[in-house]
């Protein structure tokens, strides 16, 4: 046990945290996956920081694009600071309204994207007042230093991180005098720092781990002979924490070190990323059970993939909270493509069933089946909110361990890009063409009635849907062979496929009968209405029913702590699937 | 005035949750630096930052909504109305986690962090190799150790058993070998029981033919059971395993832990021997009411590196695809466990779920001598548990090496797959 019994004030400089606008931090995630920070102590007290940091963000967390670094003191000289971000200089660093006292990096074209890297250099050539004396059972008078790494909130940082910390001494002194105190904080590297005298006279100590992290506190220092540095290098002032200003919360006014609190021993820690300092006093009864922590809000995260693929336009419109009356046409418009029914009344809509039906239908194409054959407008009802509720259900199920922003982003960029193809179309027939293949998706646009009718709006004529008599009783249905008697059916997960065969004009040549563009488009859009009034009645009332379902209030429950035999119930545990990725973690495999 | 909660150290913490309907099993675990992650039934984890794990921890200890804003008051920067209303919002969403069939959706709004990035304090789950003697004799078994491998006492065992408790291991998985030949077996079940453990059992189910040992296991309190059924044609399932009339014993041990409260599932691996029998069997098992089937590939330890019965990689789509049309067919759920290389089988194609390596990681093993290894089929010692300081054995350079997947082959670093496959199964590679 190296540690020196310390009598006063050890000066603990901690550098911190970057962070990136903490307050709104919550898709930020990220690795440090090294980090070199070098403290070299000067002849005058002050010391100079150099950080070398490198950043690997998560794929689709938020860019990384202001560093936060906290300064052990508000004496530090902003104007000498430089930064680069790769081989970028940063021009502009300012004070951080963040952690105080600190200083802002602002990336700014250079920030770190999603799944990027990048390094960011910063040198602080001078912070003063850096030494603080100690007073140790040696013959002469000792000068201190303690030294704490910039970490994270491990809300945002994950992963290892190789670290180097180095503390470079005054130059003089021999081997023997200086003396490095046992790194704090459970540092996962050894003890004992690499050391050596440099060319000029400095002795270094340097801790490596390469099972460090960025989200705990380690803790380095080392003592030497005061007569290294000048007379009036050391500080005898007592350290005080500054206070600190955290956006959105309470704070003091942003001082720092000036006042003196009596002779506590005290050594300064900086919370990095969330932007808080304060003051662990070692030896008295204040400090840290007394000091408040920074708030952040409650946060939860779970392990898993990023986006969902394969979702029906109808699965993505639910994922996507599309109104319950436009996720039914367009389920009627899927049945209706795959010849599972045909409409007998558009007002009231009734269906009439095929017998048997295609075997192709998903789930919820069948519940929606089902319900329609049901004539009592209550039982109807009943029967499309048990049908939405386990399409719910299901698509929950599909879901779990995917990102539902990723997921939506996803489907919402397929459905501009059908769009995009259809209104890109040079023609009323390649146009119509185009969006009878992709119809299921360009209705998840929230505005797809409005863009229909304005893309389809003029004096053109496009040719009507092989599947369109289904939908349009007044329509006449095509004298057809019997490839055209079954229709082409819906393939949802396949847009990117459906929609080249279909622009690229690849099909057969039938004549289809025209239908005057307006026409089909107000058609479409009247879909939507019919069922939000005819079939539904109140959709709010409708919506409520399901929701109470799939998003009830909480029910009341009991706890208890402790230990007791599960006795079973809906309940009982299964594998331990860990997260989504469980594999291993399931409850032993392979026997 | 009630006092403000104060709140806990880093450890574990249990709660066991019921309503009319339903029984859950809740493990909150308190890291160091504040933040925790809650384990729901030991099947569902959920990471809190630092305000999050202690709201949870509040409301799991039903503090009152007064006493939780005191509470939150007291350790954060915070003013009671903000505290109130988060906490109010926290409590909701929380419901919705601890009770996920009543809420499917409740998590979708969640922040996904990228599969296997979480770095935890001590696995979610242990499972403890009572012993390495087995009644089977499985040509492709994965132990490499001697069937009469030194074994721990009950003490021993007990004192384990304490020891993950406390550095916060809530699952327990009693596996070997063959387990149920440990006499002591219900009392390290009502021990670990006891401790707020949930506890599993992985067997080949011959034992359980016995209804009364049956209810001697869950009376102790066992959790769930997952019983080794080869094939559903007993001279397959017997050659396998090389034991004449074990199919009939395991069988009978199956239909009676079914008709017990465990929760039940089985495991088969598929191999050459029952490959072209896999749908069949799994036809069986969903008619026997199984809700939970389990498949993996051949691991390449012990015997299993020799067998020469393994499946290539490649070919395992068309039978996974089979597998799953059936256990649709049954609404049943199917857990494929092998970690894979994607660019030769990609689970997630199947909607199998991300699958990689998680030794040392989100589950390890400890062997009958007390040795900890990466997981139950990597037979390297990280350490004895009951002797060494838990962080070394967790920082050990293989168990380090495995979290990081510095082994996976180095074809796999530059692959865009590596982030959710990891290069596969280290010991395939082997």
């Amino acid at each position: 046990m190296k540690w020196l019994r310390l009598l006063c004030i050890i000066l603990i400089f901690s550098v911190l945290a970057s962070s990136t606008t903490p307050v709104f931090a919550q898709s930020y995630r990220f690795q440090v996956t090294d980090m070199a920070v070098v403290v070299t102590v000067n002849a005058d007290g002050s010391a100079s920081l150099d950080y070398t940091i490198t950043f690997q963000n998560d794929p689709g967390a938020h860019a990384i694009d202001i560093v936060d670094i906290g300064m052990p003191n508000a004496n530090y000289v902003l104007n000498t600071i430089t930064a680069q971000i790769g081989s970028t200089n940063i021009t502009k660093i300012t004070a951080s309204d963040v952690v105080i006292p600190g200083i802002s990096v602002y990336l700014g074209s250079d920030e770190i994207p999603a799944g990027g890297t990048g390094t960011l250099h910063v040198n602080i050539p001078t912070v003063p007042k850096m030494l603080y004396p100690a007073t140790q059972q040696t013959s002469e008078p000792y000068a201190s230093i303690e030294f704490q790494p910039n970490y994270f909130d491990s809300a945002y940082v994950h992963g290892t991180t190789n670290m180097q910390v180095t503390l470079l001494l005054p130059a003089g002194m021999t081997s023997k005098e200086p003396t490095y105190f046992t790194p704090q904080g459970g540092w996962p590297g050894p003890d004992q720092p690499e050391s050596a005298i440099m060319s000029d006279g400095r002795i270094f100590y340097t801790w490596v781990s390469s099972q460090a992290n960025d989200y705990t506190a380690y803790t380095f220092g080392a003592s030497f002979p005061a007569r290294y540095v000048n007379s009036t290098a050391i500080t005898t002032e007592t350290y005080v924490p500054p206070s600190t200003t955290v956006p959105g919360g309470s704070s003091g006014g942003g001082g720092f070190l000036t006042s003196i609190t009596s002779n506590l021993c005290g050594v300064v820690f900086c919370l990095g990323f969330v932007g808080f300092l304060g003051l662990i006093i070692y030896s008295a009864t204040v400090g840290a059970k007394k000091r408040k922590l920074e708030y952040l809000p409650p946060k939860i995260s779970v392990e898993g993939h990023g986006i969902k693929r394969g979702l029906t336009a109808v699965e993505a419109g639910v994922l996507m909270q599309q109104p319950m009356d436009k996720i039914f046409t367009m389920t009627l418009f899927g049945v209706l493509k795959k010849n599972a029914a045909e409409v007998v009344t558009q007002d009231p809509l009734e269906l009439k069933i095929a017998s048997p039906l295609p075997a192709d239908l998903y789930p919820y194409e069948t519940d929606f089946l089902a319900a329609f054959a049901e004539k009592n407008g209550e039982a109807r009802r009943n029967k499309l909110q048990t049908m939405m509720i386990n399409l719910i259900k299901s698509i929950g199920e599909k879901m779990k361990g995917f990102s539902q922003k990723e997921t939506v982003a996803y489907y919402d960029d397929i459905s501009k890009r059908a769009w995009a193809q259809v209104e890109a179309a040079n023609t009323p027939e390649v146009k119509g063409q185009a969006f009878d293949e992709n119809m299921d998706w360009t209705m998840l646009d929230r505005n797809y009635d409005t863009r229909t009718q304005q893309t389809f709006s003029g004096p053109i004529f496009i040719p009507a849907p092989i599947w369109w008599w289904r939908y349009d009783p007044t329509f006449s249905r095509p004298m057809a062979g019997p490839s055209m008697a079954t229709g082409p059916a819906a393939t949802p997960a396949s847009f990117g496929a459906g929609l080249g065969g279909a622009v690229g004009g690849s099909r057969p040549s039938i004549s289809l009968p025209q239908l005057p563009g307006s026409t089909f488009a107000a058609s479409v859009a009247k879909g939507v209405t019919s069922f939000s009034g005819g079939v539904l009645g109140d959709l709010t009332s409708f919506t409520g029913g399901v929701t109470k379902v799939t998003n009830p209030p909480p029910p009341p429950s009991t706890y208890r702590t402790g230990g007791g035999g599960f006795s079973g119930g809906g309940h009982a545990c299964a594998c331990a699937c860990a997260c989504a990725g469980c594999a291993c973690a399931c409850a032993g495999g392979g026997r | 005035m009630t006092p403000a909660l104060d709140f806990p150290k880093a450890g574990v913490y249990h709660f066991l949750r019921e309503t009319q309907e339903e029984k859950s099993r809740i493990h909150l675990r308190i890291d160091e630096d504040g933040s925790g992650t809650l384990i729901v039934n030991a099947n569902r984890i959920f990471h809190f930052n630092p305000t999050a794990a202690s709201m949870a921890y509040l409301l799991l200890n039903r503090a009152t909504e007064a006493n939780a804003v005191r509470s939150l008051k007291k350790r954060f920067a915070i003013s009671a109305e903000h505290a109130r209303q988060d906490y109010a919002q926290f409590a909701n969403q929380l419901e919705g986690l601890i009770s996920p069939d009543a809420c499917p959706i409740c998590d979708l709004e969640l922040e996904v962090t990228p599969p296997f990035t979480a770095r935890p304090s001590a696995p979610y789950r242990m499972d403890l190799a009572l012993t390495y003697r087995c009644n089977n004799n499985c040509a492709h078994c994965y132990n490499a150790r001697p069937r009469n491998y030194p074994e721990l006492s009950t003490q021993d065992w007990f004192n384990v058993l304490d020891q993950l408790w406390e550095i916060g291991i809530p699952h327990i998985v009693f596996t070997g070998g063959e387990p149920t030949l440990r006499s002591d077996l219900p009392d390290l079940i009502r021990h670990a029981e006891a401790n707020g453990q949930i506890t599993g059992l992985n067997t080949n189910g011959r034992a359980l033919k016995d209804p009364a040992y049956v209810q001697q296991l869950t009376a102790a309190g066992l959790d769930h059971v997952q019983i080794t059924f080869e094939s559903h044609v007993p001279e397959i399932h017997d050659r396998m395993v090389r034991s004449k009339g074990a199919w009939n014993e395991t069988l009978e041990g199956l239909k009676n832990a079914l008709v017990s409260r465990l929760y039940v599932m089985t495991n088969t691996t598929m191999l050459q021997d029952n490959a072209v029998y896999i749908p069949d069997t799994l036809e069986f098992l969903g008619n026997l009411g199984l809700k939970t089937i389990g498949l993996n590939a051949l691991i390449y330890s012990g015997r299993g590196k020799s067998v020469g019965t393994g499946l290539p990689e490649a070919s395992l789509t068309p039978l996974l695809a089979r597998a799953r049309e059936i256990t649709e067919k049954f609404n049943q759920r199917l857990i494929w466990y092998t970690p894979t290389q994607y660019c030769h089988f990609d689970p997630m194609d199947l909607s199998l779920g991300v699958k990689g390596c998680t030794a040392a990681l989100y589950n390890m093993c400890i062997e009958p001598d007390g040795a900890v290894i990466p997981c139950q089929s990597y037979y390297e010692s990280l350490g004895s548990f009951l002797e060494k300081d838990w962080k070394q054995i967790w920082n050990h350079d293989l168990a380090v090496s495995l979290r990081e997947r510095k082994l996976a082959p180095d074809k796999c670093f530059d692959c865009s797959l590596f982030g959710d496959c990891g290069g596969g199964c280290p010991l395939a590679k082997e």
